[in-house]
């Protein structure tokens, strides 16, 4: 049991030693600390209560997650997908107490903790992670195309209930993460290739028919519409939806681009982002709080932190010998960087408005829980020893590497 | 290149980490690469401008409408600062009350979602009777402090909440009509119920505020404003939707007066030894004209931001004030003036530009005769209501009965306009509280300024226009007699007679000119008509006519103005036309402000006189004046004698009328001392009426009556004694009221009293 008091001292010797995780944690709290810091900018009691709770409840979680062997987390990771994809159809049950899951902005995406607000769809992100990677540690039946439809359907359960929600920007990050997973599990490229052109062609024909179908044969709902044509109209430089649909945007690519090289410092900022009116300031849109505060180098230093972190998590996938260490490392990092750069991107005018929030910086309990909690389960794979007699993982082809020697 | 790299990373799973790492990195740099394009070069510097730029903010101040004046320099229309309180459509429908509720009863947010529909309904319920009690105290206080009582308040939110129902009703109902036209199929109402922008505003609740009223109000609000920021109970947080507005109020101070009248010169039923005190209202409101708020056209006419939204701090906002009626119409850009801006800037000073203030509008008109002649005008003084004495055969039943008409007078000598009444008036107050009393009464139709706006035909007051314009044509001699037949037309006695004919089948034989003009003799001016037609020219009479003035706008500034008509106005005049035209019958039709026009030109023989009502700023005339015209100056005399004898000489029809004051009396008309009072009647046969009793300008079954009472016209000279000629004319029209001479001289008389009164008729003048 991962509460042994035995292994949990050993397991704290084995934290002891040097790994790249410890730089993985370092580029998280730098980033949590820039978050606070910048939602400071914005909304100091929203700062106060970033940094004085749920920083303490993401690291609490981290150091939980450190502890438990991933053998066992391994062996959990079904029962908890099933708990998980049980909570995510309690959450849209219509019948469900509204004293548990309340209506917010429409969706029923929360269960009332009491203490918090708890957000089922960033546990099932993390918990996917885990079911994937021990469903595929050792297998090759992913090498198919037909091998892929276990894994896209287990992906496809949490993401049409998340969508049922309906929460767009969390059930859009899904299949990044099972994606690079795929790519790292030896999935052909050619395979995966084609199924991201059919998913490419999907997108480019929904966004020609928003634009340009007659009304009768839309297919997505009014409200995802305008945010592609906003988009679109935002592209090509007609300003007709600046100021409804293609509004947050504006504004967050003007306050963006007004931060200049070195940005304008925060009181300055406060009164900029204040007296324009960005929407969601200290959550989605704090990306352009950053710019406007620190500049292009601020900018540079939040790409610089995520480079050194997801290029960490990967680095422990790269050293672990665990097969399941080392594909949820991949599905993390792919996850988190997804997660970034999707919300970095639409606040530079590259992809459309959705709800998502920028890891460890945006203001948050859940969403800086979970990123926490993965940042903690990628230490506790950065520091297991490797199995003695542990085979090569996910090395198809003509030759096995070598690096993955039986004792190395 | 594969195998290179397969040598190089011999494993699988890290070959792929590498790839991932490469997208990554890939990634970063196209996101990199775009945060560099946007905050360098030119996008950072316009989104620096942009965002720099929400950091201004501009504020207008208000500027102050000219005020407008009358000759002697009393205020009739002016600014004055004041306050106004407006509230938020919800909080006036008290749908407010019940959204803070459900606000409070939310933010516990355990408790709210373990309750039941039945129990969070009593929940809220509960929470409710707070705010309406903070609604009701704040409408309490606002109706006590601005004196304007509960009721007036109550009423007030009652009219703010149907006008916003009804224009919301009407909107939809037209926005309905406009998706039912594009889809060509039935459209349901409920999607287009969209709320509109009114039910998101604030609306005034009282107005007009003091400064002291003003202060107490403002008090109200910050301290509630800073009781419910403190408060967790919120109490007194609806002053948080309650605004103080600063607002030019424009007032009117010489509107209503009260008039003392001397009753000793009226005819005898109506005379008294006792002056009379008349309250009158409305004084003036018909020249000096309505404000209202502008409509979306005014706005789209001259919009406050241009299309590059740089301000035209002349141009029109919603809710603005701008002329409606009259002076404040037509003298709009003259009086408006510029609203000032004051830009205020996070980081600098602010900047400021002063507003520029409306210029004032002198009027010709002295408001206190104005006033005087109202007064003698009203009703309660009598002459306004039908009396025995006004025709011969005058209905029992009608006696007593309200009269409508109105009376101009002017200075000949500068063609002031010195006076121009119309009744009924139309008081400001009952403008404000019932407009549909005034704007809606098809009978009396009491917002027509009749003095300038209502074409009637002139009947015999035509008459001297006609005798100087045959005499200066050489067509009748000064000292020619004619010797007049009973009836003009042989073969139709009936149709074209003298009223003397008509009463006493008598001729008058042969008279000249002025007896002609002294008995009002229909066939002598029917046989001038037929010699200018025939020895001059088939439209020489017409001709004459517009040399009067007659069948053109003066120009004199208000909108309102008619032309009247000389001629039918689609076909060519009959030779008919022109005889019944010489007696002010048939298709010639003018306004008293024509009258006193055409009568001060035949006595001054400035055929280019033109009436004035604006004396400053001058107009400038689109049109010059004609030709000069000379007029014979043996014209001239002889009509302006024919008319000292139609007020002076028995015989004459506004000489004498018969009163019942003890038994039938015969008394004067006219009974001013030191004056000559030269006068023409006339009695116009209006022909049928219509009473638009629907609104809809068309003439509907059952709206055409027959009245058979006549309009009565006098036009008056008045010469002062010593002066070498007539200083002021005077028109009278009383509608559908009988005999001129009965019903319009003793009016006239009055008038020329007040006019004494106010000392214009002193010689030499001393005003």
């Amino acid at each position: 049991m991962p509460t042994n008091p035995q292994h949990v001292l050993s397991q704290l010797k084995l934290l002891a030693r040097p790994n790249p995780a410890w730089y993985a944690l370092a580029a998280a709290l730098a980033l949590a600390w820039l978050g606070v810091a910048a939602i400071d900018t914005v909304s100091p009691p929203h700062a106060d209560i970033q940094g004085s709770r749920w920083l303490i409840v993401a690291l609490i979680g981290m150091a939980a997650a450190i502890l438990p062997h991933p053998r066992w987390l391994g062996d959990m990771a079904y029962p908890m997908m099933i708990l998980t994809v049980a909570v995510l159809v309690f959450v849209i049950l219509p019948f469900a107490p509204r004293s548990i899951v309340p209506v917010r902005n429409g969706s029923t995406a929360w269960i009332n903790l009491g203490f918090m607000m708890f957000q089922p769809s960033e546990m099932a992100k993390v918990v996917l992670i885990l079911t994937i990677a021990w469903y595929l540690r050792h297998r090759e039946t992913h090498r198919r195309l037909k091998g892929l439809l276990v894994p896209f359907g287990i992906m496809c359960v949490p993401l049409l209930l998340i969508l049922k929600e309906p929460d767009l920007g969390s059930a859009l990050l899904l299949p990044p993460a099972l994606f690079v997973m795929l790519i790292a599990a030896g999935a052909k490229l050619r395979h995966l290739g084609t199924l991201l052109g059919i998913a490419l062609a999907v997108v480019l024909v929904n966004a020609a028919v928003v634009l340009w179908a007659p009304e009768s044969v839309q297919i997505l709902k009014p409200h995802q519409r305008v945010r592609i044509e906003a988009l679109y109209y935002q592209i090509i430089g007609d300003e007709r939806m600046v100021n409804d649909e293609g509004y947050q945007q504006d504004v967050a690519m003007r306050l963006v681009a007004a931060g200049g090289i070195t940005g304008y410092g925060k009181e300055r900022a406060a009164t900029i982002i204040e007296y324009n009116k960005l929407p969601y300031d200290h959550n989605d849109m704090i990306f352009p709080v950053i710019v406007n505060r620190w500049g292009l180098l601020g900018a540079l230093a939040v790409f610089g932190l995520y480079f050194v972190l997801v290029g960490s998590i990967l680095w422990v996938a790269g050293r672990s010998k665990d097969p399941f260490a080392r594909l949820s490392c991949v599905g993390f990092a792919g996850l988190i960087f997804a997660q970034a750069t999707i919300n970095i991107a639409m606040t530079l005018g590259l992809m459309p408005i959705t709800g998502i929030t920028l890891p460890f910086i945006s203001y948050g309990g859940s969403s800086l829980l979970f990123t926490f909690i993965m940042v903690g389960l990628v230490i506790n794979f950065a520091s297991r020893r490797p199995q003695l007699l542990s085979r090569p993982s996910f090395e198809f082809g003509k030759s096995k590497g070598k690096g993955d020697a039986v004792l190395s | 290149m594969r195998n290179t790299l397969r040598d190089v990373i011999p494993s699988m799973f890290h070959r792929r980490l590498l790839l991932l790492a490469m997208v990554a990195v890939a990634l970063l740099l196209i996101l990199g690469v775009a945060t560099a394009r946007l905050t360098t070069g030119q996008s950072f510097a316009e989104a620096r401008s942009t965002s720099e730029a929400k950091l201004a903010s501009t504020q207008l101040i208000s500027t102050r409408r000219g005020a407008i004046l009358d000759r002697n320099g009393r205020v009739l229309a002016h600014d004055e600062p004041g306050w106004e309180v407006a509230v938020h459509f919800n909080v006036i429908t008290g749908e407010w009350a019940g959204r803070q509720a459900i606000r409070d009863a939310k933010k516990d947010r355990l408790r709210w979602e373990s309750l039941g529909d039945a129990e969070r309904e009593q929940y809220v319920g509960e929470l409710r009777g707070e705010y309406e009690r903070q609604v009701e105290e704040m409408f309490a206080i606002l109706a006590e402090v601005s004196g304007d009582g509960r009721d007036r308040v109550r009423e007030r939110r009652d009219k703010i909440i149907h006008g916003v129902n009804t224009l919301q009703d009407h909107l939809w109902r037209i926005w309905q009509r406009q998706k039912e036209a594009e889809r060509g199929e039935p459209v349901p109402l409920e999607e287009v119920s969209q709320p509109i922008a009114e039910a998101f505003e604030h609306h005034v609740i009282v107005s007009r505020l003091s400064e002291e009223q003003r202060l107490t109000i403002e008090r109200f609000i910050a301290e509630g404003r800073q009781i419910a920021e403190r408060s967790d109970v919120n109490t007194q947080r609806v002053w948080r939707e309650v605004e103080l507005r600063r607002r030019t109020v424009r007032q009117y101070p010489m509107e209503s007066m009260l008039v003392k009248l001397d009753r000793s010169t009226l005819p005898s039923p109506l005379a008294s030894s006792e002056p009379i005190e008349l309250r009158v209202s409305g004084v003036g409101v018909h020249l000096i004209g309505l404000m209202r708020e502008t409509w979306s056209e005014d706005v789209e006419d001259r919009p406050f931001r241009d299309g590059g939204g740089a301000p035209d701090l002349r141009g029109y906002r919603v809710g603005d004030q701008i002329g409606r009626s009259g002076i404040e119409l037509s003298m709009e850009d003259t009086l408006r003036g510029a609203r000032g801006l004051r830009r205020v800037h996070v980081d600098s000073q602010d900047d400021e530009s002063m507003p520029v203030a409306g210029r004032d509008v002198v009027l010709s008109i002295d408001i206190l005769l104005q006033a005087h002649i109202q007064a003698i005008m009203s009703p309660e003084l009598g002459l306004m209501r039908t009396q025995p004495w006004h025709s011969g055969d005058v209905p029992e039943h009608l006696i007593g009965n309200p009269l409508n008409g109105a009376a101009v007078v002017i200075d000949i000598a500068s063609g002031d306009i010195l006076a121009a009444v119309t009744m009924p008036a139309a008081p400001r107050a009952l403008l404000e509280d019932d407009p549909a009393l005034l704007w809606e009464d098809p009978i009396n139709e009491p917002m027509v300024n009749r003095a300038i706006s209502r074409p009637y035909p002139p009947g015999s007051t035509v008459k001297p226009l006609v005798l100087v314009s045959a005499i200066t044509d050489g067509v009748l001699g000064e000292h020619e007699r004619i010797d007049t037949p009973g009836y003009l037309w042989p073969t139709r006695p009936m149709v074209y007679r003298d009223w003397y004919w008509k009463k006493y089948q008598r001729t008058r034989g042969e008279i000249d000119g002025v007896a002609a003009v002294k008995y009002s003799s229909n066939p002598f001016f029917g046989i001038l008509a037929q010699r200018l037609m025939d020895q001059i020219a088939f439209g020489r009479m017409l001709w004459w006519y517009e040399q009067f003035g007659m069948g053109q706008t003066h120009g004199i500034g208000l909108p309102e103005e008619v032309p009247g008509a000389v001629g039918p106005s689609n076909r060519d005049p009959l030779r008919s036309d022109v005889e019944f035209m010489a007696i002010g019958q048939g298709p010639v039709s003018w306004t008293p402000l024509h009258a006193v026009t055409a009568y001060a030109r035949l006595v001054s023989g400035n055929m280019a006189h033109r009436p004035r009502l604006i004396v400053a700023p001058e107009l400038e005339h689109d049109r010059p004046p004609g030709e000069p015209t000379a007029l014979s100056p043996a014209a001239q005399r002889m009509a302006t004698e024919g008319m000292r004898e139609v007020a002076n000489e028995s015989g004459g029809t506004a000489y004498m009328i018969d009163t019942p004051a003890h038994g039938i009396q015969r008394e004067r008309i006219f009974n001013v001392q030191g004056v000559t009072i030269m006068a023409k009647s006339g009695t116009a046969d209006p022909g049928s009426r219509h009473i638009d009793l629907n609104g809809n300008r068309e003439i509907d079954p059952g709206e055409v009556v027959s009245d058979p009472r006549d309009h009565a016209w006098v036009v008056a000279l008045v010469q002062p004694e010593g002066a070498a000629r007539p200083t002021h004319a005077i028109a009278v029209v009383v509608e559908y009221a009988g005999s001129g001479g009965h019903v319009s001289g003793p009016i006239v008389n009055q008038i020329v009293h007040a006019l004494q009164h106010h000392q214009y008729l002193a010689w030499p003048p001393v005003r």
